[in-house]
């Protein structure tokens, strides 16, 4: 290190060589390895397994999905890509689903619930609308998106407060879902109208964040999901 | 490492993924290490220090805002973990004499490591405020600006407090037969 221009004398000086003398110490080989373990162990459980599972079988039990849900099968092919993250979850990286789903609402969308967000954007062509709907411990997170051409649709949240239970589309599509902690992501061609349900951990605002990227231009709004 | 870089590392830690954080942690914790080092005077406690300031870091990242340094940041929560462990420790031990240094010969460990540790122990005696920027200076290199930028508080003020610093440490040396020819 070069400090001439900073000594006022040569006894400051001194010293500032013997610190420089004393080195670097090299941090301990296991510190990286303790530090990502500690991390793995305290992240939320719902987060690690819970809810990424409740989309898996928002899939596979129509329930869920709302009364008008046939899987058709055979007609559209729904991917489910479940991004597996470091730490995350050990299931299928991948599943495939064969099935059509028809147009129709969810039972919760269905119940009475107080709308809490409602958001309009236009970007590049694509028409968006955004809502929240409040119905007890749960938050419906419902995205619209009108586009001529391919749509991708980014849910960010605090996985410590949310914890999305299942997934809804209320037509036919071929897309891709994929999900981490703390986020999902839907693709596909043309329109959009999906619906999250996610259950409330707990107290305190917990908005969500959201980016829709559609023709090369993106646009982001935050939905809150708690009476202003 | 460039800021963009962290920012981007960042947000991918923030979306679960940890091999993003392992960079983040590979980037940093050589210079944290050390400071932890010369603020607890403690091999265990430093590493124990430095692992505390990586899991606090990660359990609030999203509070960390994309336009800073990461190790201004992350630096803040050292400073907090490192007054909390001094004020629930045990008094301070000397550094093990085996410590492994880096850059020196192996014939001038043995005499390092003994000034070192008088500098060590010379180091404890300073106030917060003056060991503070002892260690950004000579342990993280830190410029003047970046050190007022990350202290909040005037470049000028940096550079006088440096100097009172370095004197009270000659002081403390000179009285326990440091050289410093």
């Amino acid at each position: 290190m070069t400090h001439d221009e900073e000594f006022k004398d040569d006894r400051d000086e001194a010293v500032s060589r013997s610190l420089d003398r004393m080195g670097m110490v090299e941090p301990p080989a296991d510190l990286k390895s303790n530090v990502l373990r500690a991390i793995d162990a305290r992240r939320p459980a719902p987060v690690r397994i819970g809810w990424i599972e409740g989309l898996r079988e928002s899939f596979r039990r129509r329930p869920l999905l709302g009364a008008v849900y046939p899987f058709a099968a055979g007609a559209a092919t729904a991917a489910i890509v479940f991004t597996l993250l470091s730490g995350g979850a050990r299931f299928d990286r991948t599943s495939a689903l064969s099935g059509a789903m028809a147009p129709g609402a969810s039972e919760d969308a269905g119940d009475v619930g107080a709308r809490v967000d409602d958001q309009q954007y236009e970007v590049n062509g694509a028409n968006v609308h955004l809502t929240a709907v409040r119905n007890g411990d749960g938050v419906l997170a419902g995205v619209e998106a009108r586009s001529p051409g391919k749509v991708e649709i980014t849910l960010k949240f605090d996985p410590r407060r949310l914890r999305p239970v299942t997934f809804h589309q209320d037509r036919e599509w071929e897309g891709v879902l994929e999900c981490g902690p703390g986020w999902v992501r839907i693709q596909q061609r043309g329109d959009v109208n999906v619906e999250f349900k996610f259950d409330d951990l707990g107290a305190g605002e917990a908005p969500i964040q959201v980016t829709i990227e559609a023709d090369g231009g993106s646009v982001r709004g935050m939905l809150q999901t708690d009476p202003v | 490492m460039a800021r963009e870089d962290e920012a981007e590392l960042v947000a991918r830690s923030l979306e679960g993924d940890t091999r993003a954080y392992g960079k983040l942690i590979d980037a940093h914790q050589r210079v944290l290490y050390n400071l932890a080092l010369r603020m607890v005077n403690d091999l265990e406690d430093a590493k124990d220090l430095t692992q505390i300031v990586f899991i606090k870091a990660y359990e609030n990242l999203a509070t960390f805002e994309p336009g800073r340094k990461f190790f201004s940041w992350i630096y803040r929560i050292m400073v907090n973990e490192s007054l909390n462990l001094i004020a629930r420790r045990r008094s301070a031990e000397p550094l093990d004499e085996g410590m492994e240094t880096s850059e020196r010969g192996p014939d001038r460990i043995a005499e390092a490591n003994e000034v070192s540790g008088i500098i060590q122990e010379a180091l404890t005696e300073l106030s917060q405020d003056y060991r503070q920027v002892i260690l950004l200076r000579h342990f993280a290199q830190l410029s003047h600006e970046e050190m007022s930028k990350l202290l909040e508080i005037p470049e000028k003020t940096v550079k006088s407090r440096l100097f009172t610093a370095r004197r009270i440490l000659g002081e403390i040396l000179t009285k326990r037969g440091v050289s410093l020819a």
